[in-house]
């Protein structure tokens, strides 16, 4: 028998360690709550956050206007930012939350850059209104604004297996320390999800905690997830194999002195118009022309060994390959050690580059666009929950092209505001006992399961079956056979048995854990890519090539009832920029002659 | 080549001892420390323990530590070169087998 050792209570209860949890502490805090703050990591060192690559910022008028940046481009307006994101979304954004995105973002993103350069972080300013960070950086900035917080109480390293209820609403959260096994009860009147999204795939370029945990949690305490089909993919590296899971391929093609043929796995050359591939250098909306042109190619048998593609040097000579790799190490110079994209070597990625004129280059999700259905007060519906950031979706639509890193400052801070002045005056809830006894029998029945699938093949088998149905491009027969292999896993998930039984750091029980959230998200997503038969955004089917602008300018919303998932849609919520006509679109000719790609690289 | 891993539960064993795996690994293949652990636990021995739950395999969260041959090293960044190896945890004060709580 497992038991609670510690209770924990407090107005507000954030969950998550990267920039929704804590610009959410912070807001929740200055709102007059006590907060506390669990992560699964350490707070400003775990999550997606410290992935970042790139960059993030606000629009041009509040940069030049308001916050009177040098060198800022108020040309860029709030509308051109609204708009963008609308478009760039595929026209099924929930338009208020774009509008929070909008006029909320440039305080917090202010505000947090301050919070770095107090500390000595690099915050690079590039018009139009964007800055590049790191991400241990912007980790370094959060952690600072959240240590200027007089009430909050961080946990780190506490990893949250379930939210607990009294009734309909969440009263709290059931924690585990993974180093001594212990079990903490938190108690509060109000519940923060700030997460981060799901990564399904074998290949996997994000923070190993990326297991939709936040989702799946918030999924069984009764909320809604949306648009889980939509996920956004990035050019990853597969060799040389210590590099594996780098972004920095991706981080190659945006710089503009950059060049290589994309070839598939015969040395043929992959076609990409000249006016889509120009936007490597310019727009974030490159990673959806990468996932179209080279998902087909990968879908029609000629991708390579990782089901990606390769990067062609043939036609360089060495000291074109050279200059080509001075542009990317120059770029970074400041941000890293000369030569480095954070822990690799830029010279070694080269040096194969020059010695093989060839570089195989795999594709997996970086982002999950959807994810915990929200109103643009970061309100779940489920009485006492909020959520915010990756874990959230609405703002992007079918696709993302502004920035993640605003995305989970603004939301955050939106949710701890929220969630603060919502419980002011209200008393502490009670947790209903059979919903904690609940919680810790999912722990217990994990350690006493016997004769079933270990975890590894749990693991193995579900990233399988992802790369095969998620793929970027998609077709009925292969979801179809997917969601009924997710289904079959589930079943053997009930019997799922760890060898080790013991609490302290029991890596297969944290995993095991992991793999329940990360199954529920996949299977939905799946779910949800079989029901939209059309291609939109980050949505690509082989089988419907074309934008079904009749029938499915809509999201899609899942929730249980009775234990079953039940698939709804959705119309998104239009203020300003109206729908598209109700009529079928070409997909390739859509994003050829549309002028979609939010123009937010810095050009070099 | 041999790996040879410090092994050490403190809520049951009265003290550590070290476990030996055979894994083929070249050196061209750039097999990292972190991979290498992965693959002994997914298939020789699941009951391994090592920093795993918030981990970014780029040498960027810097908490994957361990000691190599006695060195400190990020398991994530660094690349075996198929010479057997033995791994060990930062610090004495082991929660399990090469965790500890940094």
């Amino acid at each position: 028998m497992l038991e609670i050792s510690k209770k924990v209570s407090a107005d507000v209860l954030v969950i998550g360690g990267g920039g929704a949890a804590c610009t959410a502490a912070v807001a929740a805090a200055r709102n007059g709550a006590s907060v506390l703050l669990v992560s699964k990591g350490k707070v400003g060192n775990s999550g997606n956050t410290i992935m970042i690559g790139g960059s993030y910022g606000m629009d041009g008028e509040s940069a030049f206007h308001e916050y009177h940046i040098p060198g800022a481009d108020p040309s860029f307006t709030k509308e051109e930012l609204f708009r963008a994101i609308v478009n760039d979304g595929f026209n099924i954004s929930d338009q208020n939350l774009v509008e929070q995105f909008v006029e909320d973002s440039p305080r917090i993103v202010y505000e947090v850059k301050e919070w770095g350069e107090e500390i000595g972080e690099r915050f690079a300013f590039y018009p139009p209104s964007n800055w590049d960070v790191t991400g241990r950086s912007m980790g370094r900035a959060l952690m600072n604004g959240v240590k200027k917080m007089e009430n909050v109480t961080i946990f780190h390293d506490v990893i949250v297996t379930d939210l607990l209820k009294s009734g309909e609403a969440v009263t709290g959260a059931l924690g585990m320390d993974p180093y001594s096994g212990q079990l903490i009860q938190f108690q509060a009147k109000a519940t923060v999800i700030a997460t981060g999204g799901f990564a399904p795939y074998t290949l996997k370029n994000t923070n190993s905690d990326m297991t939709g945990d936040g989702l799946a949690m918030a999924y069984r305490a009764g909320a809604k997830l949306a648009d889980l089909e939509f996920l956004l993919f990035l050019m990853t590296a597969v060799e040389p194999r210590n590099m594996r899971g780098s972004i920095l391929p991706a981080l190659c093609t945006f710089r503009s002195k950059f060049d290589y043929d994309p070839v598939d796995r015969d040395g043929e050359r992959i076609k990409v118009p000249e006016k889509l591939r120009e936007m490597e250098a310019t727009s974030e909306m490159c990673k959806l022309v990468h996932m179209y042109y080279f998902g087909r190619t990968v879908n029609a048998g000629k991708g390579s060994p990782s089901g990606g593609i390769y990067f062609d040097f043939r036609r360089f000579t060495d000291q074109q390959i050279d200059e080509m790799f001075e542009a990317v190490m120059d770029h970074f110079d400041g941000f890293y050690k000369h030569g480095f994209y954070h822990g690799e070597s830029i010279r070694e990625f080269r040096d194969l580059a020059k010695k093989n004129r060839r570089i195989e280059v795999g594709l997996t999700s970086e982002y999950s666009v959807g994810g915990i259905f929200i109103d643009e007060n970061m309100d779940t519906g489920v009485p006492g929950l909020y959520a915010a950031g990756e874990a959230a979706s609405g703002v992007f639509g079918a696709n993302r092209v502004a920035d993640a890193v605003t995305e989970m400052l603004v939301q955050g801070y939106k949710a701890g505001e929220t969630a603060a002045r919502r419980i002011m005056g209200q008393p502490m809830p009670e947790t209903d006992g059979n919903c904690v006894a609940a919680a810790v029998g999912v722990l217990e029945r994990l350690l006493s399961n016997r004769d079933g699938i270990p975890v590894s093949a749990a693991v193995r088998e579900l990233e399988t079956i992802s790369d095969t149905a998620l793929a970027m491009v998609r077709g009925e027969e292969s979801l179809r056979r997917g969601i009924q292999s997710y289904e079959a896993l589930e079943r053997k998930l009930g019997q799922v048995t760890l060898a080790g039984k013991g609490m302290r750091y029991n890596r297969e029980l944290m995993r095991a854990l992991e793999i329940r959230n990360l199954l529920t998200c996949s299977k939905l997503a799946a779910r949800m890519a079989l029901e939209r038969r059309e291609s939109r955004g980050l949505h690509l089917r082989e089988d419907c090539p074309y934008i079904d602008n009749e029938n499915w300018q809509t999201r899609q919303l899942a929730y249980l009832a009775d234990g079953e998932d039940q698939l709804i849609r959705k119309p998104p919520v239009v203020t300003r920029v109206p729908p598209r006509k109700p009529e079928k679109v070409d997909y390739e000719r859509f994003i050829l002659e549309e002028d979609l790609g939010m123009k937010n690289m810095e050009e070099t | 080549m041999l790996v040879k891993i410090f092994r050490f539960d403190p809520s049951v064993d009265c003290q550590p001892h070290y476990d030996s795996y055979s894994v083929e690994v070249r050196p061209e293949d750039k097999m990292t420390v972190m991979e290498l652990l992965n693959y002994i636990a997914d298939n020789l021995d699941s009951t391994l323990s090592f920093f795993s739950h918030s981990a970014c395999h780029h040498g960027i969260c810097g908490r994957c530590a361990v000691k190599c041959d006695g060195k400190a090293c990020l398991a994530c960044t660094t690349v075996l070169d198929g010479e057997d190896v033995v791994i060990e945890p930062l610090k004495a004060d082991v929660v399990k087998d090469l965790v500890i709580q940094n």
